[in-house]
């Protein structure tokens, strides 16, 4: 009874001392689409998940918000090291997360959620050190590639008789 | 941009996809003979860069 005490007395100091170390983390993700600007509100935005590599943990989810970004910075500066793509317009998806030591962070990012037959999935993997917040510059940058297109007519399972016909066939590109 | 065509789950050609006169839209005519199922799978794929996208829509022909 007595070992039994004991042992649970250190499990309890030794959980009180695991939640007590653990140190929140921020992570900012932007998803940027291949050759185009960030996947935003206006896309319905991208589904963002963090997860541990190793224990296939959740650890945050949730979908990037705001705008394009710059289309001066994006596009039209040409690119130096260390120079961020990103402003304030730049859509993207910040949380904290509370770790107590380095943990190999997945980010996996699919979108646009507003059109799905154009969504795509990518991710990426990289170390996280309690503390070490990943905000700077352009923080953590997933690229989705893809172009969204909309077949606008004919409408879905149309129905014709008589043969033969010519049907017109109209889509809508557009990068995302 | 062009559709790859299919009747009856088979493919039967590529129709090309021009310009339409708007920004962002193409089209073209697709021209059926016989009765059957028939898709048309409309791709945009940007060799300059790789990028790809794709929607489809399917027509019952009697």
């Amino acid at each position: 009874m007595k070992t039994i005490r004991m042992f649970l007395k250190v499990l309890f100091l030794v959980m009180m001392t695991t939640s007590a170390s653990a140190v929140p983390t921020e992570i900012t993700v932007h998803v940027k689409t291949k050759d185009a600007k960030f996947l935003g509100t206006s896309m319905g935005g991208a589904l963002v998940t963090i997860k541990d590599v190793q224990t296939d943990e959740l650890l945050a989810k949730g979908v990037t918000r705001g705008g394009t970004g710059n289309t001066a910075l994006i596009m039209m500066t040409p690119l130096t090291r260390g120079r961020p793509i990103t402003d304030g317009s730049a859509a993207g998806f910040t949380v904290s997360i509370d770790i107590e030591s380095p943990r190999l962070i997945e980010v996996t990012a699919y979108g646009p959620l507003v059109n799905l037959q154009a969504a795509n999935k990518a991710s990426a993997t990289q170390w996280v050190v309690p503390g070490k917040h990943i905000t700077g510059g352009d923080a953590w940058v997933i690229e989705i590639p893809g172009f969204v297109v909309d077949v606008l007519a004919p409408p879905t399972h149309v129905s014709l008789s008589g043969t033969p016909q010519s049907v017109d066939i109209r889509a809508n590109v557009t990068m995302m | 941009m062009a559709a790859l065509l299919k009747k009856n789950g088979k493919s039967v050609g590529v129709l090309p996809l021009h310009y339409a006169g708007s920004p962002s839209q193409f089209a073209a005519v697709w021209k059926l003979q016989d009765a059957g199922i028939y898709e048309a799978i409309v791709y945009a794929y940007d060799p300059g860069n790789g990028n790809t996208g794709m929607d489809s829509v399917t027509v019952n022909l009697r």
